[in-house]
């Protein structure tokens, strides 16, 4: 055992479920300490998380075509889409508020698209130490930031179950359906993005 | 199996950063101190003497706090002499009479059935430890613990909360109701949970509890 530490060869891997740290070997590695298997198969996660990602960037156009939110005031109808909404509140001189939708449900999705796609395109490059630890820590940014994006579909329920009047409501709209999806869906691919990825090189993926 | 266990208590003595990766072999700190990466300065584990106490006492004010969120209303607005409220369930309830029940659903799950399932959690696995029973239990409570933490969303809604206000402050007058006030102090002692009670600790104190006796 003292070997297995001084020995660089040996490579060392974080159970994602416990955190412990596992000797790295090919084939169905199980974590000592929590027993649930940690990685099945290095291809399996990196195609999981590319169909992820094209499902939700699929579901993002629709997102921002329709509409989110309809109002109505007796007869008069009124749709937003979500970067009406960015644009409404702007207008109405909310400033920062506008800013943060705007960067919740549009600069978050768009960004956490262009990273994962950098990232899965980038695994099977040859690469020194020091991308490794950035390709690392843009993965865990994206597991970060990932769920700020849910704000729009928040509000749009707080008011609609706040805005409900015979003569004036508030209706949830069909993008709230597609957005929701696209933001569960980049979720789900940064979490299933397997780590392992960022230590190999070309040769032994 | 003696010198599988042999390398495994060797590697419980390693720990991996979770921000950039680094590998770095763990020491034991004074009480009240945190172990910071070396390489990106994220915070990797502290010694926390009274971990169990907090991560109980915390779970069950924070049960308190969660159910008076859901109970009262969050915001109340007056509207041409109408009043109308709306709490949690409500905002649900709407979301599923107009059609759209994959929200509504996802909606339930993020605000109530997580939340409220890490709580328990946190609380379930605070009692066996105190009481030293459960082994095979309290590991299963803590895998789905961090199955389920990366669900939580409840600060992303306190300011979902905000965007909403300020779009209709300019129509109509608003208050914010109890559960705004008991939500927001709910997210502190649920940021406080999961960002300063790293689930690498309660693994440690897992196995304190069950193997440093022998």
């Amino acid at each position: 055992m003292q070997k297995n530490r001084q020995n660089s060869n040996t490579k060392l891997i974080r159970c994602p479920v416990c955190e412990a740290v596992n000797i790295d070997k090919p084939g169905d590695i199980y974590c000592h300490r929590c027993q649930s298997r940690i990685y099945r198969d290095i291809k399996y996660g990196t195609t999981k998380a590319w169909a992820y990602l094209l499902s939700a960037m699929a579901l993002y156009l629709p997102a921002n075509i329709f509409p989110i939110m309809l109002n109505q005031k007796f007869s008069f109808h009124d749709s937003n889409t979500i970067i009406g909404g960015v644009i409404t509140l702007w207008h109405d001189g909310s400033y920062l508020v506008s800013l943060v939708v705007f960067v919740a449900s549009v600069v978050i999705p768009i960004l956490k698209f262009i990273v994962l796609i950098y990232l899965l395109i980038n695994a099977n490059r040859k690469k020194d130490k020091y991308t490794k630890r950035n390709l690392h820590k843009l993965h865990k940014m994206t597991e970060i930031v990932g769920s700020w994006s849910m704000v729009d579909v928040f509000v749009v329920a707080l008011l609609a179950g706040l805005v409900h009047m015979n003569n004036i409501k508030i209706i949830a709209g069909p993008a709230s359906t597609t957005f929701v999806l696209m933001v569960i869906f980049t979720m789900m691919s940064a979490l299933s993005l397997d780590t392992r990825i960022f230590e190999k090189g070309r040769e032994d993926v | 199996m003696a010198k599988d266990s042999n390398i495994n208590n060797e590697l419980d003595k390693l720990i991996i950063c979770p921000n950039c990766n680094t590998l770095h072999k763990k020491i034991d700190l004074p009480k009240g101190k945190s172990a910071k990466c070396q390489n990106c300065g994220v915070e990797l584990y502290r010694n926390d003497g009274k971990i169990l106490n907090h991560s109980l006492a915390l779970g069950i004010t924070g049960i308190i706090l969660f159910i008076l969120s859901n109970l009262f209303p969050l915001i109340k607005i007056e509207f041409f002499g109408h009043q109308q409220f709306v709490t949690i369930p409500i905002m649900i309830e709407s979301m599923y009479e107009g059609g759209f029940y994959l929200v509504a659903t996802i909606i339930l799950l993020i605000l109530i059935f997580i939340p409220m399932s890490i709580l328990l959690l946190y609380i379930a696995f605070s009692i066996l430890m105190l009481l030293r029973k459960g082994k095979a239990l309290s590991k299963d409570l803590l895998i789905m613990l961090s199955k389920l933490l990366p669900w939580n969303m409840t600060e992303v809604f306190l300011l979902s909360i905000l965007v909403a206000v300020t779009k209709l402050s300019s129509y109509v007058e608003i208050k914010m109701g109890i559960s705004f006030w008991s939500l927001a102090v709910f997210v502190l002692l649920d940021v406080y949970l999961i960002k300063h009670i790293h689930i690498g600790e309660l693994w440690d104190l897992r196995y304190r509890v069950f193997h440093a006796k022998k």
